[in-house]
């Protein structure tokens, strides 16, 4: 058995179409998700990464997930548009793939926007929050406070570095002989004022002043910048910052000036603080913290634009994921609908081998795999019944061939008086054509005589009760008049409801014209044998009689003279009468030969012509009519006698006589018609024409159409006679044409 | 635009000078201010005229002022390559100065040229991507807020 899916090109090209489509879809996804994770990987792990390609690469990366997300909106928009396609043309299952997609689309839609507005605004409302006043606020201040500490620690250390300075310039400790006191004067003052580092330099001197904490022994400051030396020994005082290990060094510089010439720097001072990596790592934090704070601030509203694309690239990726899955799933039911309303129309048309092709262990699968078995026994239940109606085909054809060819007619009439089947047979024999009457109701088509005499058997058959009637009936149809045997039984089915008749006719016309002709043509012999012999001794006494007592009766002689005469004249035409009785039972034995009929024809016609020259004879030969198997002179006497009571009919008046010649190839007969204009037949008389001594004319022995029959059957023909239109007799006789002719 | 770019040379090499104006729009100094890292790659590059025949490059020279606002000290340090320390600047014009300024670059040493030869030295300066908080120079990709590069500028000289 062939298993079908659809044309089975194209089912193979769309599912093919169909798989690539669903893999670059998913190795899309797929893509998206890896270049999303590569990008925030290399966001997190920052730069170091990629040293110098990386602006590309991420570049390339993100251009790259754009392409991706568009081939995917490409994607889900062009089976959306397929969907609106196949909806408007009415393609089965895509008003189930639209409501299951729209489903989906709508589940997801609204709580996906919903969460994406909330979002948005609550993002905006956090960014808002992270850049509001209050945290800018704290963090200057912090920072302030930072700033201001490294301020105080750097005014105040140069505060104590002018105070020394001003001592050592008061005290002119800057001499080399004071120089123990100026040592102790440093390390007072480092004590006093909780310094961390304390240096005098002073020009000319050997040695520096350095007192320093001992924690911070290791530490070694970096001599000042050119350009503060340059300003000290310019007498202006200043601070540095420097980072020193790692913490940080404030320090407070301050000339020295000479006590003599007071603008005269001789040396400078340096009070320091050290900062240590714990204080400065804090205060880092709190640096660095304003310094992010400052550059987010700068890109607040990049940073919201981020976060919303972002957002939107997710809730774009959700509704589509939606729309695809209610894609997929709607394919998955309609495809298998489709495919069942295929195979329903398939099988519709009567294709029982459509099979439907899925294997699924769903409900799908289920309904498939009935729908496949019911296939499988219509098919089988079709089969069974093709082959049941080729059997009641053939066996109805075999009854219809024997109903065709059995020689008796056949109709049959159903319940409702509709004729529902004929036969040849009737048809020849009633003059019908079937497709006039077929399934007409019998009273429609009989004619009033013939329905009274339907109605009348029909009612005889009802009153016997004996469910079937057989009559001899003798009927005048058109143009003939029929002796037929009609047997009407009625039909039952085996419930013994009625279902109609069949009618039987039998043609008895030409046996029962045979019978009678045998039978008169042995009253015609005895006829003859009887009364011929005592007419030859009645008229020879008569003779005698007239011969020996004629003339001795005197007066009354003539009257016995008259009756002699009229007992001889009598027996004459007795003798005359009984003679063609004779002729007509001692008929000629007919000789067959191959002759030409029109010529055989023509010979009588003219003999007539020229005895009754006020009679039109009009002779109409058949062209084609081939030679026949007759007897030429019994034919010329079956002529005489038809042309005989031709003229007989005519009364003399305007007489016109046509003889016609015919050939009947379908029938493989010939036709002989003499018609004439005259008084015609009464239909009553039309069946008994043929019976001897049955005439019309007072003359007539009632023996030659008698005659004629008897030669015309001798030939295996038959004769008939009917009605002339619009007045007067046709008597047709017919003759077989040999099968070689 | 590369303004004042004059080319001469000391005992040995061949020396640059240049100054780089209106580089510091609005923005970029808010970016600074911000304590964003910024740093400006001068490029130099020397080429020896040839008729008839494209100029031949001799050499190509990048260097890389960076400047960085301490917020808590109030110093603007300016570092440029080839230095161990950065110069901390109090005040934003002396460091805007120090940044835009190429003072006596040692370009080629003068043996490499060639006496009566034509050469022209040009220079372009261009601004760095700018380093932002959790990386999102790379997220705004696409917002060159603060980007800019001049176009060529050439000085001719011959030796």
């Amino acid at each position: 058995m062939k298993k079908v899916r659809r044309p089975v090109k194209l089912d193979i090209q769309e599912a093919r179409r169909r798989k690539r489509e669903r893999i670059i879809i998913l190795v899309t996804v797929f893509l998206i998700a890896l270049m999303t994770y590569l990008e925030t990987s290399i966001f997190r792990g920052g730069a170091a990464l990629l040293p110098v390609s990386g602006n590309a690469l991420i570049f390339g990366l993100i251009n790259i997930n754009i392409i991706l997300i568009i081939l995917l909106i490409f994607l889900i928009v062009r089976n959306l548009v397929k969907l609106i396609y196949e909806r408007r043309h009415g393609i089965v299952g895509s008003k189930l793939r639209t409501r299951l997609v729209a489903a989906f689309v709508s589940l997801s839609l609204i709580p996906t926007v919903l969460l994406f507005l909330v979002s948005i605004n609550f993002l905006s409302y956090s960014i808002d929050n992270w850049f509001s006043i209050r945290i800018g606020d704290a963090l200057n201040r912090t920072l302030e406070v930072a700033q201001i500490y490294y301020q105080q620690s750097a005014d105040q250390a140069k505060y104590y570095a002018r105070q020394l300075s001003a001592d050592i310039s008061k005290n002119g400790l800057y001499e080399g002989e004071k120089f123990l006191y100026l040592k102790a004067l440093v390390e007072r003052r480092h004590r006093t004022n909780k310094l961390n580092m304390v240096e005098v330099h002073i020009e000319n001197q050997k040695d520096n002043v350095v007192v320093r904490d001992r924690e911070y022994e290791k530490i070694v400051p970096k001599p000042l910048s050119p350009k503060g030396m340059e300003d000290v020994f310019a007498g202006r005082e200043l601070t540095t910052t420097e980072q020193v290990g790692s913490g940080d060094l404030i320090r407070g510089v301050v000339p020295v000036f000479s006590a003599a010439s007071p603008k005269e720097v001789i040396g400078f001072v340096t009070a320091s603080y050290y900062f240590p990596a714990g204080l400065v790592d804090k205060i880092n934090v709190i640096s660095k913290t304003s310094e992010e704070y400052r550059q987010l601030t700068l890109l607040k509203t990049p940073i919201k634009f981020g976060y919303i694309i972002t957002l939107f690239i997710v809730m774009l990726l959700i509704i589509f994921s939606a729309t695809w899955f209610g894609l997929y799933l709607a394919k998955g039911i309609t495809v298998p609908i489709q495919d069942l309303a295929e195979a329903t129309r398939r099988i519709a048309q009567g294709d029982l081998n459509h099979q439907i092709d899925i294997s699924a262990d769903d409900e799908i699968g289920v309904l498939v795999a009935s729908f496949n078995q019911m296939t499988k026994d219509l098919k089988r239940s079709k089969q069974g019944l093709e082959q049941a109606n080729l059997d009641l085909e053939q066996r109805r054809n075999y009854t219809e061939t024997i109903l065709r060819n059995v020689s008796a007619g056949v109709i049959s009439i159903d319940g409702n008086g509709v004729i529902t089947t004929i036969n040849r047979a009737a048809e020849r024999m009633l003059g019908i054509r079937t497709q006039k009457v077929l399934n007409r109701r019998y009273e429609e088509v009989l004619i009033p005589d013939h329905r009274m005499l339907a109605g009348e058997v029909l009612r005889e058959m009802r009153e016997r009760g004996e469910g079937f009637i057989e009559k001899q009936i003798d009927v005048n149809l058109r143009d003939r008049a029929m002796t037929i045997l009609m047997t009407i039984t009625a039909i039952h089915d085996d419930e013994g409801k009625e279902m109609g008749m069949a009618v039987v006719f039998e043609d008895l016309t030409q046996l029962q014209r045979a019978e009678r002709a045998a039978a008169w043509r042995e009253v015609a012999r005895r006829m003859a044998h009887e009364i011929k012999n005592p007419l030859t001794p009645v008229q020879l006494s008569a003779q005698r009689l007239q011969k020996k007592y004629g003339d001795r009766l005197g007066e009354d002689g003539g009257v016995f003279r008259e009756c002699t005469k009229t007992i001889i004249d009598q027996v004459e035409v007795l003798k005359n009468l009984v003679n063609e009785f004779s002729r007509y039972a001692r008929l000629p034995v007919t000789s067959l030969a191959l002759h030409d009929l029109n010529g055989v024809i023509r010979d009588s016609v003219i003999l007539f012509q020229d005895a009754r020259k006020e009679i039109v004879f009009d002779f109409l030969q058949g062209a084609d009519i081939p030679k026949l198997m007759l007897d030429p002179e019994q034919i010329r006497r079956v002529m005489v006698n038809l042309l005989d009571n031709a003229v007989a009919a005519l009364g003399g008046a305007n007489g016109r006589i046509e003889i016609r010649t015919l050939s009947d190839r379908k029938g493989r007969t010939a036709k002989v018609e003499v018609a004439d204009n005259g008084c015609g037949i009464p239909p009553g008389y039309q069946i008994k024409m043929f019976e001897p001594y049955f005439s019309t004319k007072r003359s007539g022995t009632g023996l030659g159409l008698a005659i004629v029959n008897s030669i015309i059957v001798d030939h295996h023909g038959q004769v008939s006679v009917a009605d002339n239109h619009p007045r007067g007799t046709i008597v047709t006789f017919e003759l077989p044409v040999p099968d070689k002719a | 635009m590369v303004r004042d770019l004059m080319v001469t040379n000391n005992a040995s090499h061949l020396l640059v000078y240049a100054r780089v104006t209106n580089c510091f729009t609005k923005g970029i100094e808010a970016a600074i201010l911000a304590g964003v890292p910024t740093t400006f790659t001068f490029i130099l590059e020397l080429f020896q005229e040839r008729s008839g025949w494209l100029d031949k490059k001799l050499i190509r020279t990048t260097l890389r002022h960076t400047i960085k606002y301490d917020n808590v000290k109030k110093l603007f340090q300016v570092s440029a390559d080839g230095e161990k320390e950065a110069t901390a600047f109090p005040d934003f014009e002396s460091a805007k100065r120090s940044m835009a300024d190429l003072n006596g670059v040692p370009l080629v040493p003068l043996n490499a040229l060639k006496k009566n030869a034509h050469y022209y030295v040009r220079s372009k300066v261009k601004l760095d991507k700018v380093r932002l908080p959790l990386h999102l120079e790379y997220l705004f990709f696409f917002a060159s807020l603060w980007d800019f590069e001049t176009d060529w500028h050439r000085e001719g000289f011959a030796y």
